[in-house]
């Protein structure tokens, strides 16, 4: 059996990696930053009469006249003391301007999630109990318009018939807090959720058709097992994929929000990536990929860890 | 004449009238305004708009719900200075002076103003002026401001426009003389909201710790509305307050969404959430006008679309080259077929909206008609290629903003017209903010400009693309020589007079081909429509224009 102790060197060396992880991804979007056309400080100033003086006074006050790894060791000697500087674009601390963004995000990345959970799931297992059915095919065949359908399309489609035609949910915006931001981020989670949750279906569906062909199944109904026992056998063996899929959705649904963010007029961290990759506003989009990275990085260790507590096989082969 | 109805310009020619309103408003309060709002309306234009205000009155409207196609991330517009900053700020904050409906600058925080030597500027403020506090505003307020705008770092977008004065001095109580260094007549437009002024007061920033403009810190300032609550790249709100001079405005309180999502904000009018959508989209104004209860508005906006050559890049280093090109844009047809006439086929670098103050409408377009007004004849441009360095073609690029359908669909009609001649254009659209870079780059040779000015002075964007920094790279004594006499001229039909000469002689040259003057449009439910609706409406405050049908 696994001692507590390799648990935690376990998680310390996942942890540890994960720094390491951040640094290289930090690394890399500067350095891709830096390729990619545009100058911050033109941008700042927009098309308008500039003089090379002007224009050296700002790149002068955001370090951009540093040599390359000179600016990358600037940034990242504020990352360490917790300052994750200012915008170039807007000035505000990147601390500050993050803040509420990574809310909201959060909170639709999570409400999405939840609907994936309580949805797909349960139809994928559903679907695949009674493979061929009715059920199947024509949850099948809407997963695959799920998957394909882009979430633009989706988004104003949603809002056509819900928010003008049937006039249930708003057009836009985050609404105040609480019950109202429920609602106002129920679309967009719908949005979301339909484009991953075609695809949790999907995964659950063939995890679960997947055990029901193993011979241990067989062998139980020949042994006359009730289909409960059975049922619960075998979701436990599908469990470990299912919740892999599941940790890898939130975290795609964390960095993927942009195009929802935008349809729907909200202000997560989304809509900041977009603008501020266009802009060059390095300070920002460093830490938004970071923060990204970070969660995509914590939510694999929890889904090892899950996997640890679930699965005796890992724990054997960790152990071993 | 331009060919669509729509464009003529709804404001009447600017008269002797023009010099006794500004005294007019010299006086204070609610007549100021409606003799403001009054003297512009007195349009004898036919067109369907302004056939609408007819039967429009001024009334109490409790919310007005505003979508804007761009977001906000700071309220002073000194940190950002996107157009919609403007319309923001317009409402919040005042400078010492402020544009009315034809660009005719007009007295708002300072009562009257001098200009007592070619250096020398004195503006006097009004007794009446207080912050949305009822706090009264005083010289040194203004003066702290004015400082706070020559700050590169606090002001990065303003600062430029100080960059030639010289001292900043308390002369009287309520007084105040700036001093340039040089002779500049556009800068009368500097201490105006509609471009580098916001007065606001030393106290309130310093308690701030010099922040401005910001979520915890909002703006502080002087206009018929305070900001009560903003959340960057969300909304922002306003409520009315009763401490301007210039009255209470109709509109209680304004609710402004950012919505960059055309559609999502076509659909939020549909449905009600909005009553007003400013910019909107010109590719989607028929889809606009499809819209249940909504009408579109549409005015020229001194805006000026057209292309740029770097003269020192081969093959534009030849003359030849940039005439050949110039003879083979359609301007009409780019405005009749692309911009389904919403615009006008430029000759030049000013835009009419910006002489109509001195030549009257008609007579604006046949003053800037004499600066290049070349026909559409590919033959004319096969002989001037034949002529060139590159008789056989050659092949370029250009970059073209992804923000700019209109100018893509442009570059493809002429990419197809120089086709046979040998000329390869490949049409790289990019980011709005990488097309920036392309500006002035020798890497572009063929560029193209999409510029609003700011300012209603008409030698804004010529003092840049013929000065000594312009994005052609263009230099020429005499154009220089006649462009120093603009900056010091102060009668304006003389310095008008004198701006077109200049651009005259440097378009002899072609660095650069204007295509065509641009317009806005504005939706609006059919509930209410703006009064005079113009080129400077959103520039000071608008509310006051917002009329209710009856």
């Amino acid at each position: 059996m696994l001692s507590q102790g390799s648990l935690l060197r376990f998680t310390l060396g996942r942890l540890l990696a994960t720094v390491a992880l951040l640094l290289a991804v930090s690394f890399i979007v500067f350095t891709l930053l830096q390729l990619t056309p545009g100058d911050p400080a033109r941008n700042l100033l927009g098309p308008r009469a500039s003089s090379p003086d002007a224009l050296a006074e700002i790149r002068d006050q955001y370090n951009l006249n540093e040599p390359f790894f000179r600016q990358y060791l600037l940034w990242l000697g504020g990352v360490v003391q917790g300052d994750f500087g200012e915008s170039i674009r807007s000035d505000e601390p990147v601390t500050a301007l993050l803040a509420n963004r990574v809310l909201l995000t959060m909170q639709l990345a999570a409400f999405a999630f939840v609907l994936t959970l309580l949805v797909a799931v349960p139809l994928g297992i559903a679907a695949a109990w009674r493979a061929g059915g009715a059920i199947d095919r024509g949850v099948t065949t809407g997963a695959i318009v799920g998957v394909g359908a882009p979430s633009y399309a989706v988004g104003l489609l949603l809002l056509y018939v819900f928010g003008v035609k049937l006039d249930v949910f708003p057009i836009y915006g985050s609404g105040d807090g609480g019950l109202e931001r429920l609602w106002h981020l129920s679309l967009p989670a719908v949005t979301l959720a339909i484009g991953v949750g075609a695809l949790v279906f999907k995964l659950t569906r063939t995890a679960v058709l997947a055990e029901l062909d193993q011979d241990y199944v067989a062998f139980a109904q020949s042994r006359g097992l009730s289909r409960h026992q059975i049922r619960s056998m075998v979701l436990r063996n599908a469990m470990l994929p299912i919740v892999t899929s599941l940790g890898l959705v939130f975290a795609f649904l964390f960095g993927g929000t942009i195009l929802v963010e935008v349809t729907f007029a909200l202000q997560g961290i989304g809509s900041l990536l977009a603008g501020s990759v266009t802009f060059k506003d390095i300070p920002v989009v460093q830490a938004i990929t970071l923060l990204t990275a970070a969660v995509i990085a914590l939510t694999a260790l929890a889904v090892d860890l899950f996997s640890f507590a679930a699965d005796p096989r890992v724990r054997r082969r960790a152990a071993a | 004449m331009p060919d669509s109805p729509l464009i003529v310009s709804r404001f009447p020619a600017l008269t002797a009238s023009h010099v006794s309103r500004r005294r007019v408003l010299q006086g204070t309060g609610i007549t100021a305004l409606a003799a403001l709002l009054g003297a512009c309306s007195d349009s004898s234009d036919s067109s369907p708009d302004a056939q609408s205000t007819a039967n429009a009155v001024s009334k109490e409207i409790d919310t007005l719900a505003v979508g804007f196609p761009a977001s906000l991330s700071n309220l002073y517009p000194g940190k950002e200075a996107g157009i919609v900053n403007y319309y923001v700020a317009a409402l919040v904050g005042e400078g010492l002076v402020a544009p009315d409906g034809v660009g005719v600058l007009q007295p708002a925080l300072a009562k009257s103003w001098e200009q007592t030597s070619p250096t020398t500027y004195v503006y006097t403020l009004r007794d009446d002026a207080m912050f949305s506090d009822g706090v009264p505003v005083t010289i040194d307020d203004v003066i702290y401001s004015i400082g706070m705008a020559q700050d590169r770092k606090i002001s990065p977008n303003i600062a430029y426009y100080w960059a030639n004065t010289k001292s900043v001095d308390k002369t009287a109580d309520n007084q105040v003389t700036i001093t340039l260094k040089s002779p500049d007549v556009a800068f009368e437009w500097g201490p105006c909201a509609a471009n580098a002024l916001w007065v606001t007061s030393q106290e309130f920033v310093e308690s701030n710790n010099g922040e401005i403009g910001t979520p915890s810190t909002l703006i502080y300032g002087t206009g018929p509305y305070k900001v009560t609550a903003f959340e960057p790249d969300s909304m922002v709100e306003l409520e009315r307050v009763d401490t301007w001079w210039g009255g209470s405005a109709p509109v209680k309180t304004v609710r402004i969404d950012f919505i960059p999502e055309e559609a999502t904000r076509q659909l939020a009018r549909q449905q009600g959430d909005i009553d007003m959508a400013i910019n909107i989209s010109l590719d989607q104004a028929q889809a606009w006008e499809d819209t249940e209860a909504t009408s579109v508005l549409f005015a020229p906006n001194r805006s000026y679309v057209g292309i740029d050559f770097y003269v020192k890049a081969p093959p534009f280093d030849d003359i030849h080259v940039r005439r050949a090109i110039a003879y083979a844009c359609d301007r009409k047809a780019y405005v009749e077929q692309l911009l389904d006439g919403h615009g006008e086929a430029a000759t030049a670098l000013t835009t009419p909206e910006q002489v109509e103050g001195v030549y009257g409408p008609e007579g604006a377009r046949e003053a800037l008609s004499v600066v290049l007004d070349l026909p559409y004849d590919i033959e004319a441009a096969k002989a001037e290629l034949a002529q060139s360095k590159v008789p056989d073609g050659f092949t370029t690029k250009v970059g073209i903003s992804n923000s700019a359908p209109q100018v893509s669909a442009a570059f493809q009609v002429l990419k197809q017209a120089v086709e046979p001649l040998g000329i390869i254009i490949e049409i790289d659209e990019m980011p709005v903010e990488q097309w920036y870079d392309t500006i002035g780059s020798k890497n572009w040779g063929l560029a193209y400009m999409d510029y609003t000015s700011t300012t209603g002075d008409p030698a804004e964007m010529s003092s840049w693309f013929l000065g000594a920094y312009g994005p052609a790279g263009y230099t020429n004594d005499e154009v220089t020589a006649l462009m120093d006499k603009v900056m010091k001229e102060t009668d304006p039909r003389k310095r008008a007079d004198t701006l077109i000469e200049a651009q005259r002689v440097a378009m002899e040259d072609i660095p650069y081909i204007p295509l065509w003057w641009g317009v806005a449009a504005t939706a609006i439910a059919d509930e209410y429509t703006i009064e005079d609706f113009g080129s400077y409406t959103f520039v000071s405050p608008w509310t006051p224009r917002i009329l209710t049908n009856e």
